[in-house]
Order: C-alpha cells, then structure tokens, then sequence
C-alpha cells in the first residue's frame, strides 16, 4: 500500500460497464517526507468518500478488488483509508 | 490506475495467437503539470480510444478483466476514457520538491 495525497477528481462517460457507479479520484503518492514520490498522478477507486486535499491509504491489485469485494473489477488501485491528520509524520 | 493522453497505435503481425483482433495503443501517461510526461506505455484497447484522447488504464489482472480474457498475454488495458479531470494545482504544489517542477518552456 501506499500514502498518497488526493489531488483531483477524473470522470468517464465510455468506460467498462463494471465502472459504473464508482467515483474516481486524482493521487499523487508520497515519500516518508509527504513529498511526491511519482511523476505522474495515480487514479484510484473512491471507497470511503476521501475528498480533495486528504492524505490517504492507497491499496493495489487483488487488496484494490477486495476492498470493492469483488475479483473481477477491471481495477488495480482503490482509497482503503484516510490517515489520520495527528499521526503525519 | 494512472491517467495518459493516447499519442498513437502499435500494430505487430508476428504475435502471440491470443492477440489476434486486440488493438494496441501507445499511451503517454500525464505528469503533474497535467501534460503527457516522457514515459510511454503500450495498453490494449477493447474501449475504442482514439489519438488525442486521455485513457484511464489498469496493470495486471486488472487490465486482462478489461479485456475480457484473463489469460491473455498482456499487462496493461484501456478501462475507460477520460471525459474531464479537475486538479486543484494548490496542493500539488505543497508536495512537489520545487528542483523537480522546472517551469517550462511552452508556447
């Protein structure tokens, strides 16, 4: 997993059916000193209504699926938790 | 996931069987200034995108679901195409180390 600041949202119209219904959100992954470890941005499942600005947990692969319980999601990265503001380090 | 702006197609005749009929897109995944980066990777495409279009794309398993077939040989798919994305620009400021953002040149 990994901390990751949300930074935006993304909406498609055309998109896999199973898709339907989920909130997409803009990521930028951090290094332990909450600066951008990446170049480019992260997209990733809303499932616990993360908004803009929060720092969150980002699960991957099969944890991503199962956060939305189910294996056969064509997604790869889903929000599992927001952290807390008083533990940042 | 990641977020890339589609910049053309791959086409291979000597390939794996299964890939038969798949359709390959070079994609240039969006950097932090929300422009196509130096990176490029190759998806598959069973969605429609065209050049010019911003695609959404899973890795892995996520991306062989996306193509309807979980033994395919592939690795990376097209999963939906990007209607709009808003970034609030204040906060990728506040986490992008300043010798890293040079800005740049542009027209």
């Amino acid at each position: 997993m990994e901390q990751c600041l949300v930074v935006g949202k993304i909406w498609a119209t055309k998109k896999r059916e199973e898709l339907e219904s989920f909130s997409l959100l803009m990521l930028v992954p951090l290094n332990n000193k909450s600066k951008s470890k990446s170049d480019n941005f992260l997209v990733a499942v809303n499932t616990i209504h993360a908004r803009v600005g929060e720092k969150v947990l980002v699960a991957f692969g099969s944890g991503a699926r199962n956060a939305m319980g189910n294996q056969s999601l064509p997604i790869d990265a889903a929000v599992v938790g927001i952290v807390d503001p008083e533990v940042e380090n | 996931m990641f977020v890339g702006k589609v910049i053309g197609s791959v086409w291979a005749t000597k390939k794996r069987p299964e890939l038969e009929g798949l359709k390959f897109l070079v994609v240039k995944p969006l950097n932090l200034n929300a422009e196509p980066g130096s990176d490029v990777v190759v998806v598959a495409d069973r969605i429609g995108a065209g050049v010019g279009e911003n695609v959404i794309c899973s890795y892995g398993k996520a991306g062989r679901i996306a193509v309807d077939d979980e033994k395919m040989p592939i690795e990376a798919a097209v999963i939906a195409i990007v209607d709009k994305f808003e970034i609030d620009k204040k906060y990728i400021d506040g986490i992008v180390k300043k010798d890293l953002s040079p800005a740049k040149g542009k027209k």
